[in-house]
């Protein structure tokens, strides 16, 4: 996982919880660099699950609320990053559908070592879309959060439902429908 | 809580001071980190740069090699795009097309390529988004600037990126050029084969008809003699009987003379025999010449080979010919002064000669050409042969006949006027003995014309 992504976590943490929070996941979770990370660095996920772990302990929130909260921060720093892309897609539909064609493909000649969740998305009819996630990571939360963030920056009426499927060779798989109002 | 997307830091003042010791701690270890990335990206970035240069001089390598081969090769090489709009060609190519070998750039490579019907559908079928590819080949031909139309053999290949196709032009002209010497080789072989058998059968036949026919001539001329003699004894009794009859003596003896003349009709066989006698001899003498001819033709004579001045052959076959022509047609010579000799047998090549003169005579006078009749003979050097034509504006040969003019006892001739042998003698004196080529051109209805080719003297192998 990029160090962008941590020190984004930690600068949510610090604002959501208090930076005495953010210092005390950080040694609880026994990070192997003391949470020092560089933005373009490539760093163990397990890193990140451990210092969720931490922050849910610490604070009470589930683990998913922490996720998807972090996802939909995500979203508005790739959307700053990006800002004409976002502008390219015209509505969240296309965004949604372009994820796994264009950014990801992107994202592999930058960074040929990431590991990327697999997304399937159909268009089931012209409101309707169905997302299916599937990762070793484990963070479909994480992508629920993305997914919100997106939808709060198109502006759309959107009704987001998510489906758990069964693991696929260890990996976990769910659905997101997402249904145009 | 801030909106989550902005990149507001959490004020650091309000921050206590081992937290914000923990996070100088953390940024710089973080900024070590960085630097030893980008010192490590660095690395990487001056590997990959070498490993880029060390390509690009193996490309420059191998794009040096390729154009080397490209333009080394003997066939013309020409590269379009599948709109068959050329991009590059090799200097083979330039030669073949007579372009340079940076062309307008997108000319279309059918302004110089193209052929029959087939071929242009062949090549049609090599661009386009529905273009079809095998090993197959065409012939066609090259149209260069000047109007020049070279054969060539086309095969054409996909080079696999940018749509791109790689076209062979092979020029032929050599190739075609064999082919045509083979055949009139085959051609020439099949002829011989065919003469050989027919002349043996020939020779056989003649020599068969040979003796009877001379002592059928001799006793028809001995009946000639004792017809002769016999008139002349009869004649010698006309006084004879005249005087018996006036004394009035022996009349049943004259009376029954007289009714055996009338019997015999003996006044209408003196009167008819020496004339049958004489077409008797006459059709024998036929007989004979063809005997004479096909013995001639099965076993030629073995004079030796000497260098010929070919012009002077003809001179003196015209002159002593000239009464079989001068009735019919103008003569009209085309020599060249400066002709290389020949090998050969100045007997064989004048009766080759006379053969075609009395055939261009004979034509002339069966068709009577208002223009009058004319009879051309040339000379002239062409490369290693010298060639000799005779011409005439005589009834001319259809296809079907001219297929088989050269084979032994074919002729078109009246009965009686032709052996059969004349031009089967001809081919078997030029082909066989000399080693030369004779050809015919004619259009019937507008006259013929025979070309003998007799290789240089001093390219010949005898």
């Amino acid at each position: 996982m990029k160090g962008i992504v941590f020190n984004e976590f930690f600068s949510l943490v610090d604002e959501a919880f208090g930076a005495e929070v953010t210092e005390k996941i950080i040694v609880d979770a026994e990070l192997a660099n003391d949470g020092a990370y560089t933005g373009v660095g490539n760093y163990d996920t397990a890193e990140m699950v451990r210092l969720v772990k931490c922050l849910h302990a610490e604070t009470n929130v589930p683990v998913a609320d922490l996720l998807q909260t972090f996802g939909k921060h995500l979203l508005g720093i790739f959307k700053a990053g990006h800002t004409a892309y976002f502008e390219s897609c015209k509505s969240l539909f296309e965004f949604v559908r372009s994820v796994e064609d264009q950014i990801h493909v992107d994202v592999l000649k930058l960074y040929p070592d990431a590991e990327l969740p697999h997304l399937t998305a159909t268009q089931v009819s012209s409101d309707e879309l169905s997302l299916v996630y599937r990762s070793s990571r484990r963070m479909a939360d994480l992508a629920e959060g993305l997914l919100w963030g997106a939808i709060d920056h198109y502006g759309e009426t959107i009704e987001l439902t998510r489906t758990e499927l069964p693991d696929v060779d260890g990996d976990q798989c769910a659905q997101f429908t997402l249904v145009r109002r | 809580m801030r909106p989550v997307y902005t990149r507001e830091e959490v004020t650091l003042t309000n921050l206590p001071y081992d937290t914000l010791v923990k996070r100088l701690a953390r940024e710089r270890n973080a900024r070590l980190e960085a630097e030893n990335l980008l010192e490590q990206k660095s690395l990487e970035l001056y590997e990959k740069n070498q490993d880029l240069a060390a390509s690009l001089v193996m490309f420059d390598k191998e794009r040096t090699l390729m154009s080397a081969v490209f333009n080394a090769r003997s066939s013309g090489l020409v590269l379009t795009d599948n709109a068959l709009r050329i991009v590059r060609l090799n200097l083979s190519a330039s030669t073949l097309l007579d372009v340079p070998q940076k062309p307008e750039l997108a000319a279309p490579l059918t302004t110089f390529l193209g052929g029959s019907e087939d071929t242009n559908a062949w090549i049609s079928a090599r661009s386009g988004p529905q273009a079809r590819f095998d090993d197959s080949t065409v012939e066609g031909e090259v149209t260069r600037p000047d109007g020049e139309k070279l054969p060539v053999r086309i095969s054409c290949t996909e080079i696999g990126h940018d749509g791109l196709l790689l076209w062979i032009l092979v020029d032929i002209r050599q190739h075609l050029l064999i082919e045509a010497e083979k055949e009139l080789l085959e051609h020439s072989l099949n002829q011989a084969q065919k003469m050989e058998a027919l002349g043996t059968l020939a020779s056989g036949v003649a020599h068969e008809i040979n003796t009877p026919i001379q002592y059928v001539g001799d006793n028809v001329k001995f009946f000639q003699e004792f017809y002769d003699g016999v008139v002349g004894l009869l004649k010698a009794y006309d006084p004879l009987r005249e005087a018996v009859i006036e004394k009035n003596i022996l009349a049943d003896l004259t009376t029954a003379i007289a009714e055996q003349y009338e019997e015999g009709d003996i006044d209408f066989l003196l009167e008819e025999a020496p004339v049958a006698i004489e077409q008797s001899l006459h059709g024998l003498q036929q007989v004979a010449s063809i005997v004479s001819a096909i013995r001639e033709f099965s076993h030629p004579g073995d004079a030796e080979l000497q260098t010929v001045d070919i012009n002077s052959v003809i001179e003196t076959t015209l002159s002593v010919s000239r009464n079989s022509w001068k009735h019919v047609a103008e003569l009209e010579q085309d020599m060249d002064e400066d002709l290389p000799e020949i090998i050969g047998q100045p007997g064989d090549l004048h009766q080759v000669l006379l053969n075609l003169i009395g055939n261009a005579a004979d034509a002339i006078e069966e068709s009577s050409p208002s223009a009058g009749g004319q009879i051309r003979i040339g000379t002239r050097k062409a490369g290693k042969w010298v060639e000799v034509s005779i011409s005439d504006n005589g009834t001319g040969i259809d296809e079907a006949t001219r297929e088989r003019i050269f084979d032994p006892f074919f002729t078109t001739k009246a009965p009686g006027k032709g052996t059969g042998q004349g031009l089967a003698i001809v081919y078997k004196i030029v082909h066989v003995k000399h080693g030369g080529q004779v050809t015919v051109d004619s259009k019937p209805g507008e006259g013929t014309t025979f070309r003998l080719k007799f290789p240089r003297a001093q390219q010949t192998n005898h």
